[in-house]
């Protein structure tokens, strides 16, 4: 069921009841294929879906959240999310508009307020960086930052939560869920694979 | 009538003298107790203190007065405390002088030892371990106060403190043992070997947490490894040598990162390593490993948010081998399954953890998991590392004196040593009285007589 000496790793993605969870319904299947392609970490070809209101996300230490609509998280999933952070879980959180002023980055960091505390920039010095693939300017640009979608601006790193020097929660208005949001045979395609960076991600989740 | 009343009076002269006589005769033939082969006995009272000084100055004098007084070849203790080691190092003296000397056991207190010892822990802590005789009442304490009262059980009695500070003593009635505290070891790093995964982030996370130094090599591609901590990138199976100037200890929860070579030069040197989850498998640690497998443990759905946790987590079920010792068990089905097995090879440890997965226990556990995970990773680990030996000057700098004192840890033993057995008490002081004597009927007859017989002789007028 999940990453361990002998068992595969699991992408998760979190299911909340308020927003669109599932609005890119092809990220995962592109970081799998991405872990395949570049490591040696056994992974299990689907990834599953985790409500955020049980404890079953307990059994997934790294997960991915996503969407384009207010978030607003129930007691039940709070308290949920607050005991899974606090246990050594991690939250990637990736805001789909790309936009800072758009109604996901608004709600859902304050709900991260409310359950972890503020984020706060994460330097682009950050071993998240040298994990696996080396990016020395910290997060890689996104072609939607590039083409002038959403805010119009290109996001020079990404926010976290640290509890105890790790990350619990990662936040990204780079709107990795569209650059990554893709077919993974049509990879081929690309000049530079930019998928790299979420084997950062896996690989720093499953060793720190 | 004049020849009748001195016929009587001649006869109460004779019963007199005779009397007198008889009682000198007595006195002349009754040992003389003072003197020769018989004892002294002692006030046992002074001899068990807390101020050493005053009462070895006290039991001197009392030793050479009785010795002036009545030169005794031997002298006789009752005790009904354990003296201070102070004591005992006087009376060995005497008895090394030439005077013989022998102890009544009144103390209740056979078998008072106690131990310390430094627990290998970030936290710090001590275990301290006190026994007496079962059932008595035994007191364990540190310069500060009290830590337990407890009956001491047959294999004595554990505390573990979290900051205990001076010496730990262990008292039965008046008795004591002492020990000094040790300082908290000097700890240096642990070494994890593994292949990326939940189990290799958890391990690293509860003993970082604990306070542990964790260094690490994880790999994670073909020629690519995750480095943890302070070692130099590197892939492939660990070849250089690992050092106890380093390490502590090392964990290795996969086979093939590692060669069975480096552990055993490791372990010469004094290290400690845990082979846990797939390093188990295969024979590749085949002669390093206390325990083998001989299947999978069926873990119990649900044990996780239980008061047994670990029965939830996915383990191999182990055989311990022959020299080695079992840690942790569990009872399942009327018997006990073997989960931590280690034993002793060359200067170190090695310690076999039959669990998979105890990532979940911190995880999908109860509340309290996140802190047992933390400890029990922690507690494995202290169980194997290599703690420098600490000297006795940097063991408590400006008080070696009192570390030197012997004894004072088993001051029961090292009074046996001093003075040999204890013996029954002598026949003086026995709680049975001795026969009571009749001399003073003899005095009573004498002074009748001769009263008698002066009285018969004033009232017929003679002188």
């Amino acid at each position: 069921m999940n990453a361990s000496a002998n068992e595969p790793f699991v992408f998760a993605t979190v299911q909340y009841d308020s927003g669109d969870w599932d609005s890119a319904p092809m990220v995962p299947a592109n970081v799998i294929d991405a872990i395949a392609r570049y490591t040696e970490i056994p992974v299990r070809p689907q990834g599953v879906t985790v409500p955020l209101s049980s404890e079953v996300l307990f059994g997934y230490p790294l997960v991915f959240l996503t969407g384009h609509l207010p978030v607003r998280f129930s007691n039940k999933e709070a308290d949920v999310l607050r005991q899974y952070l606090k246990r050594g879980g991690l939250l990637f959180v990736d805001d789909h508009n790309h936009d800072v002023d758009g109604a996901f980055n608004k709600t859902v960091r304050e709900e991260i307020r409310r359950v972890a505390g503020a984020l706060t920039p994460l330097p682009n010095t950050h071993e998240l960086y040298r994990a696996f693939f080396v990016f020395e300017n910290g997060p890689p640009t996104t072609s939607h930052e590039m083409n002038g979608w959403g805010d119009n601006l290109v996001h020079e790193h990404l926010d976290a939560v640290l509890f105890d020097g790790r990350i619990a929660v990662l936040f990204s208005n780079k709107d990795y869920s569209s650059e990554w949001s893709y077919h993974p045979d049509n990879k081929r395609f690309l000049s530079v694979d930019n998928t790299k960076f979420a084997v950062n991600l896996v690989v720093y989740a499953l060793t720190r | 009538m004049t020849s009748a009343r001195r016929t009587v009076e001649v006869a109460l002269r004779l019963a007199g003298v005779g009397a007198i006589v008889l009682a000198l005769v007595l006195a002349l033939r009754a040992p003389d107790t003072s003197r020769g082969d018989a004892p002294s006995t002692l006030s046992a009272a002074a001899l068990y203190d807390s101020s050493a000084r005053a009462t070895v100055n006290e039991l001197s004098a009392t030793i050479a007065r009785a010795a002036l007084d009545s030169a005794p070849s031997g002298v006789h203790l009752t005790l009904t405390g354990i003296p201070s080691s102070s004591v005992r190092a006087a009376l060995a003296t005497v008895v090394h002088a030439g005077l013989r000397a022998a102890w009544t056991d009144s103390t209740n207190a056979s078998g008072l030892a106690i131990a310390a010892t430094a627990i290998a822990d970030p936290f710090g802590g001590t275990l301290v371990r006190a026994r007496a005789n079962a059932s008595v009442p035994l007191t364990i304490r540190d310069d500060a106060s009290t830590l337990d009262s407890i009956a001491s059980a047959r294999n004595g009695v554990t505390v573990r403190g979290a900051r205990l500070s001076g010496t730990a003593q262990a008292a039965v009635g008046s008795s004591r043992a002492r020990v000094t505290i040790p300082r908290p070891p000097t700890l240096r790093r642990v070494l994890l070997l593994a292949r990326p995964g939940w189990e290799a982030k958890f391990t690293t996370a509860a003993l970082e947490e604990r306070g542990w130094q964790v260094e690490g090599r994880l790999p994670v591609a073909r020629r690519a490894s995750v480095t943890l901590g302070g070692t130099a990138a590197a892939s492939g199976a660990v070849t250089a040598p690992l050092d106890t100037a380093r390490y502590a200890a090392a964990i290795v929860l996969d086979s093939g990162l590692v060669s069975a070579g480096v552990l055993s030069r490791f372990l010469r040197q004094g290290g400690g390593v845990i082979l846990s989850g797939d390093a188990l498998l295969g024979t590749s640690f085949g002669a390093l490993r206390p325990a083998t497998i001989v299947g999978v443990r069926a873990l119990v759905p649900g044990a996780l948010l239980t008061d047994a946790p670990r029965r939830g987590l996915a383990a191999w079920e182990l055989r311990a081998a022959v020299r080695s010792v079992v840690l942790q068990a569990e009872s399942h089905d009327r018997h006990d399954d073997s989960t931590v097995v280690a034993w002793r090879l060359g200067n170190g440890r090695v310690l076999a953890s039959a669990y998979r997965d105890s990532w979940r226990w911190r995880m999908e556990g109860r509340d309290d998991g996140l802190d047992a995970h933390r400890a029990w990773w922690s507690a494995l680990v202290g169980a194997v590392a290599f703690v420098p030996a600490v000297t006795e000057r940097e063991q408590r700098p400006g008080n070696v004196v009192e570390q030197r004192l012997p004894g004072d840890a088993a001051p029961y033993a090292d009074l046996r040593s001093r003075l040999g057995a204890p013996v029954a008490p002598p026949a003086s002081m026995r709680s049975t009285p001795p026969a009571p004597s009749r001399r003073w009927l003899l005095y009573l007859v004498a002074s009748l007589a001769l009263l008698g017989e002066w009285a018969l002789r004033r009232t017929r007028g003679a002188p």
